[in-house]
């Protein structure tokens, strides 16, 4: 009995079909790897130019608060009333910034407070590792004065006196907040060097002092 | 039918090399304590400790082959909002909590984590209610009460006789029992109470009247059982005033916020306190060395403790297999671990013995005055 040799078409189905079917997928699923990094590539790279820019505008707006906290201590030594003072501080205040400032002498002892507090008592906040730098920003803290978290920033002169000005983080997260676009669900997160949130659209996050620092993205 | 029989086992081999292998499924912690607002030195700390730990569990491989995963809630020391957070936890599925912070939400919590059978390991609850009961409430901190006796008896023998107290009774179930046993150990010893301040914090809206009737009643000196920050804001308004009062304080207040907050006013403060600042360890000066690196800032007590209950956690959950059946048991046979401040044992009633210090500030640093024994 001579045995019937299989049709093309039964080996197209029973062994070459399955066989084909295998490398066919792998190919796509391949092409898809490709064509999905591709694009996080591209995210990523758009990423990091937003977060460069921010970071940049996160420096400038820090460095205008350090500038303004320095003209006012430079003002201070010149001027020294304290009416003068409350206009330069008024005028300071108007751009949001700030919560409080304060002008400290030499021995870091309260001299002015804006608005009104109780002079007399030091400056508590210790500044761990400042040494003899001019421009120093504290560590997200829990502010006792305004009930939220916040970040103080300090300018001292040659001789030792200081101004000292409690942000306001609320008034710099809404400015980090314009540059997200929600359309794409973006959202930015400004931390310290070791992941303690300062600013994030979830503001739960910045009141429970949130550490990101064991994200790998960090 | 042969050729799709064919297919099958093909494609789900394309399927296994295409799809990552899932990881285990990880052991649920979570974590209580007040997180928000003036008492979350003591939440943020202890958070942060047992973020710590756990890292440092998952890069060992974790529990029985599982990562952990520390679900962090906010009781914000107050025991509705505490029952609710542990209710939630059980829903989302943990195993245990490392927790409260506080005595008086750990009192309220305490029932109701052992109705949905979890373990609860607290860091900084050391209050006498909790103690000598066979439950499923386990801590890390020795009970305080030795330690504000002993506070009492060094205020009398550093010649002081008329001492008033006051106490936060926000945190009842710890503050009141330390204020009882500080005055009734100076009283013992021949001293006078000049006044008994009770209030609660988080309603005081300023010191100074605080500050006014310490002074009205001629104490010589004072005992809070207050959070740090609201410790720091009465030194501040005593200092304001004139009065170079010495100050005594519980353990509540013996964190980085007092320096933070109290600056000079907090000078000369001296605190009992179930941990030792200056332990010499080796593997406290790593832990310590390995937070600052990590967070940014120096660990308090909070913090050490919240990394030794996750590390005692993980212990009796790898007996487990790490699941919460037979967690409690566990916990009550695991036998000494060691832990960053030394080595600790669970007693009979879930407690631990451990050596107590008195500490002052000096230079806004914490110096040991001496070590005690329980």
């Amino acid at each position: 009995m001579i045995a019937r040799r299989p049709s093309l078409r039964s080996l197209m189905r029973t062994r070459l079909l399955p066989w084909m079917a295998v490398p066919l997928i792998l190919l796509l699923a391949g092409l898809c790897v490709f064509l999905a990094r591709s694009r996080l590539d591209g995210v990523r790279e758009q990423d990091s130019l937003l977060a460069a820019s921010l970071a940049r505008y996160v420096e400038n707006y820090l460095e205008g608060a350090t500038s303004a906290l320095g003209y006012l201590n430079r003002l201070h030594a010149l001027a020294g009333g304290r009416t003068t003072m409350a206009a330069a501080v008024r005028s300071l205040q108007s751009d949001l910034r700030f919560e409080r400032i304060l002008l400290l002498d030499a021995d870091n002892i309260v001299t002015e407070a804006f608005p009104a507090g109780r002079p007399g008592l030091d400056f508590p906040l210790y500044f761990p590792g400042s040494g003899e730098r001019t421009n120093i920003i504290s560590q997200p803290l829990f502010s006792a004065e305004t009930g939220a978290m916040t970040i103080f920033m300090r300018h001292r002169d040659e001789s030792g006196r200081s101004v000292v000005g409690e942000l306001d983080l609320g008034h710099l997260q809404k400015h980090l907040g314009q540059f997200a676009r929600p359309s794409l669900a973006e959202v930015i997160i400004l931390t310290d060097a070791y992941g303690n949130v300062i600013a994030h659209p979830d503001e739960e996050l910045v009141r429970r002092q949130a550490n990101l620092g064991g994200l790998p993205l960090l | 039918m042969g050729s799709l029989s064919r297919l099958f086992p093909m494609l789900a081999l394309a399927t296994l090399l295409l799809v990552p292998a899932c990881s285990s499924e990880p052991v649920v912690i979570g974590f209580l304590g007040p997180l928000e607002g003036r008492l979350s030195d003591l939440g943020v700390q202890g958070r942060n400790g047992a973020a710590l730990a756990v890292e440092d569990i998952n890069a060992a491989g974790g529990v029985a082959g599982h990562p952990l995963l520390l679900r962090p809630m906010n009781d914000a020391n107050d025991e509705t909002e505490g029952r609710a957070a542990v209710r939630a936890l059980g829903q989302r599925g943990a195993v245990a909590v490392v927790g409260p912070m506080t005595s008086a939400v750990a009192v309220a919590v305490q029932p109701q984590a052992a109705a949905l059978g979890l373990a609860v390991v607290s860091p900084t609850v050391s209050t006498a209610m909790l103690s000598g009961r066979d439950d499923n409430f386990f801590r890390v901190i020795p009970t305080g009460s030795v330690w504000a006796s002993s506070l009492g008896r060094q205020c009398r023998a550093d010649g002081l006789t008329r001492v008033a107290t006051v106490c936060d009774l926000d945190n009842a179930a710890f503050a009141l029992s330390q204020v009882e046993h500080f005055m009734a150990a100076f009283t013992a010893a021949g001293g006078v109470e000049a006044a008994d301040i009770r209030l609660h914090g988080a309603r005081q809206r300023s010191w100074s009247d605080v500050a006014e009737r310490l002074l009205a009643s001629r104490a010589e000196a004072v005992y809070a059982a207050l959070s740090a920050r609201d410790l720091a804001l009465l030194a501040r308004d005593l200092r304001l005033s004139g009065a170079e009062i010495p100050i005594y304080s519980s353990m509540w207040a013996f964190t980085q916020e007092i320096l933070q907050a109290g600056g000079r006013s907090a000078e000369g403060i001296v605190f009992a306190a179930g941990y030792d600042e200056g332990n010499p360890l080796p593997a406290f000066q790593d832990f310590k060395r390995r937070y600052r690196n990590r967070f940014g800032h120096a660990p308090s007590f909070a913090a050490s403790y919240g990394y030794e209950a996750v590390q005692v956690l993980a212990q009796a959950l790898g007996r487990t297999r790490g699941n919460a059946d037979g967690l409690v048991q566990a916990l009550k046979t695991l036998g000494p671990v060691q832990g960053v401040q030394g080595p600790l044992r669970f007693d009979a009633w879930g407690d631990v013995q451990r050596p107590y210090y008195h500490f002052t500030i000096r230079d806004q640093t914490f110096v040991t005055l001496r070590e005690l024994q329980p």
